[in-house]
């Protein structure tokens, strides 16, 4: 251990990899905490060495006329329904990607190979692309809207793009892969002859399932969910496109902070408080995961 | 008494997977019954057909035609969890993620019962596989036979009316799976349950059985106690199957065997009164070197085996015969290789083998 040559060679061996973290993540990051903790230059952009925690305070208190502080939850309902909106989006995929999953697990190899092939497919196009033909589709006089009217079930207008319902089905439509595959990762590696053991020792296809199958998806389960829930909070052109740009969400809210409302302390602040969010939700998980099943 | 005789009855059971022309008969029409609180044994190599059938007994495969009935019930379409047997599987597919007592309590849990009755009864069960200090450790922490002591344990608990164990010694080490076969034996005396064991190590069978149904090719070969299927196998694969077996071919004339240049045995060595040409089998240790033995041959190999040393002879009439004889301290070998030598058999000795034509 004490023996220099080993830990230069350590050292020499984990340089890149911690230069690309020192340069790409600790210099942005320690960017953007310093930069909130400064104040908005007037058209944009930080004053360097003026320090200032206004834009935390902002984030809770508006500042009235005669300078005192009132709560301001408009910020908080917008992180409120950025957790409601990637909740839901968790969930929906979970209760749509399992038995998605565990179809495909059942499969003999070769059509399994081909459902997967199919699960991925919309991964060849950019999401960016197929957000817009989401929009498409939703419009009110688009292809669902005339055909719901052609089949005499719809009033003439949809009128579900620009809410957050059409941000509901933009999530679980872009992330229901990456629900999915871990999913059946975890499902593939599954040892059936456990199933055939709990039928073997009375329990029926439901009890099985519950007390055998989930707790051994478990891992795919949370790594899907994780998968699911951080980019869903996070997500920016989702809301952005469908719906209607109007700071649905965390990520749209930051955008506009550094574009339109040139309060780049504020954005910051933003950001950093959604990391915060999400590494508290990282170390529940983990907590509550160590002892994974298996090995 | 549940007024049926039997536990199990098999009752003309085929088998068959895939379609058309890929179609392989697993079992051909199989009937056997199965006593209760019996030991009972399916034999037979790889393939014969034997798991399949124990599968069949517990709803993982259906038969293609013919019925099983548990004490006269038919289980034809009644599913695994809806059928009074356990398994104790090759693999032993403990659940990874449940502690050992959990693991026992499962089938428990799933039979309804409460809590402290579950308790109660994993506790007892552990005893029973000597494994109460292991309750808390999971599957993986456990040595391979620890590990099949549990699933001897779990499949024991909700106290099913039979118990089928599938190749389930033969993952262990050789002195281990002694402790189990012994272990094994008084778990059945002791529950009362039904055992219905797969394995293809004779060895196995024939120490722990009531009685044995040998297979092969998918089809019954023959059914009997260990001292039936070993002293008298009705066919080939049988005697072949189990023990060592000199297979001859003699003229069966009179109480007598002719053996052509080789020589005759008089009186009683074929234990039945067929004439003519007949198939024989011959265990090596029913034979012996005899100076007033009947057939006439020469030694072609000596191979010592501590017990006992085995004597390939060759007969006056070209045909292979072994011969057996126990070792005794101080004695000396009775001939080496080359030796012109003589050999008498037990009354008995030669076992009919149905179904061959005697010479060709």
């Amino acid at each position: 251990m004490r023996d220099p040559r080993t830990v230069l060679r350590r050292a020499l061996l984990l340089a890149p990899t911690g230069l690309t973290l020192f340069v790409f993540m600790v210099i942005p990051m320690g960017l953007m905490g310093w930069m909130s903790v400064l104040e908005p230059d007037t058209y944009g952009g930080v004053r360097w060495h003026a320090l200032s925690l206004d834009a935390y305070v902002q984030f809770w208190y508006e500042r009235d006329l005669d300078d005192s502080l009132i709560l301001n939850t408009a910020y908080m309902e917008i992180f409120l329904r950025s957790f409601l909106l990637a909740g839901f989006a968790t969930l929906a995929t979970l209760v749509l990607g399992f038995p998605t999953a565990l179809y495909i697990a059942l499969q003999d190899e070769r059509t399994r190979q081909r459902l997967i092939l199919l699960i991925s497919i919309p991964f060849w196009t950019n999401l960016l692309v197929r957000t817009y033909a989401w929009m498409l589709l939703l419009r009110n006089g688009g292809l669902i809207d005339s055909g719901l009217g052609a089949l005499g079930l719809g009033s003439g207008a949809l009128d579900v793009l620009y809410t957050p319902t059409a941000v509901a089905i933009g999530f679980v439509y872009s992330f229901l892969p990456f629900m999915v595959l871990p999913i059946y990762t975890s499902l593939e590696k599954m040892d059936w002859r456990l199933v055939e053991a709990a039928f073997d020792l009375g329990a029926n296809r439901w009890t099985a399932l519950r007390r055998v199958v989930l707790p051994m998806a478990l891992p795919g389960i949370a790594a899907g969910c994780l998968l699911v829930f951080i980019p869903a909070l996070g997500s920016y052109y989702i809301p952005e496109l469908l719906g209607g740009g109007k700071s649905l969400m965390i990520g749209n809210l930051i955008q506009n902070q550094f574009g339109t409302a040139r309060n780049w302390p504020f954005g910051a602040a933003l950001s950093f408080t959604l990391l915060a969010l999400v590494l508290l939700a990282m170390i529940v998980y983990t907590r509550r995961f160590r002892q994974a099943p298996g090995e | 008494m549940n007024g049926h005789a039997y536990s199990i009855e098999i009752d003309q059971v085929s088998k068959r997977f895939g379609h058309g022309s890929e179609a392989t008969l697993a079992l051909d029409t199989v009937s056997l019954n199965i006593r209760t609180n019996e030991f009972f044994t399916l034999l037979g190599p790889s393939g014969c057909g034997k798991t399949t059938l124990l599968r069949m007994i517990a709803g993982f495969e259906e038969p293609t035609s013919g019925d099983i009935r548990l004490d006269g019930v038919s289980l034809t379409g009644r599913l695994p969890f809806q059928r009074p047997v356990n398994t104790v599987f090759q693999s032993y597919a403990l659940f990874p993620h449940l502690t050992v007592e959990e693991n026992v309590a499962f089938g428990l849990e799933m039979l309804g019962r409460d809590r402290a009755a579950v308790r109660e009864a994993v506790t007892r069960m552990l005893a029973l596989v000597k494994l109460s200090d292991y309750a808390r450790r999971r599957p993986h922490q456990l040595s391979g036979g620890q590990q099949q002591r549990v699933a001897l344990a779990r499949a024991l608990a909700p106290h099913p009316k039979v118990l089928l164990l599938d190749e389930s010694l033969s993952a262990l080490d050789l002195k281990l799976r002694k402790d189990m076969q012994v272990e094994l034996k008084r778990l059945q005396r002791e529950t009362g349950i039904t055992f219905v064991f797969v394995t293809h190590d004779q060895e196995e069978a024939l120490t722990m059985s009531d009685r044995i149904a040998v297979m092969g090719g998918g089809k019954l070969q023959q059914v009997g106690s260990p001292e039936e299927i070993y002293d008298r196998p009705v066919n080939r694969f049988v005697a072949d199957f189990i023990g060592e077996t000199s297979f001859l071919t003699a003229e069966a004339r009179g109480s007598a065997l002719e053996f052509g240049a080789a020589g005759r045995l008089a009186e009683g060595a074929l234990g039945t009164t067929a004439q003519g040409p007949v198939a024989l089998a011959a265990r090596p240790e029913r034979l012996r070197l005899s100076e007033d033995g009947g057939l006439t041959g020469v030694v072609s190999e000596v191979v010592y085996r501590g017990a006992d040393t085995l004597y390939l002879v060759t007969l006056a009439d070209g045909q292979n015969c072994r011969v057996r004889h126990t070792n005794r301290l101080g004695a000396r070998e009775r001939a080496v290789t080359g030796d012109r030598v003589r050999i008498a058999a037990e009354p008995g000795a030669f076992q009919l083998l149905t179904g061959e034509a005697g010479h060709a």
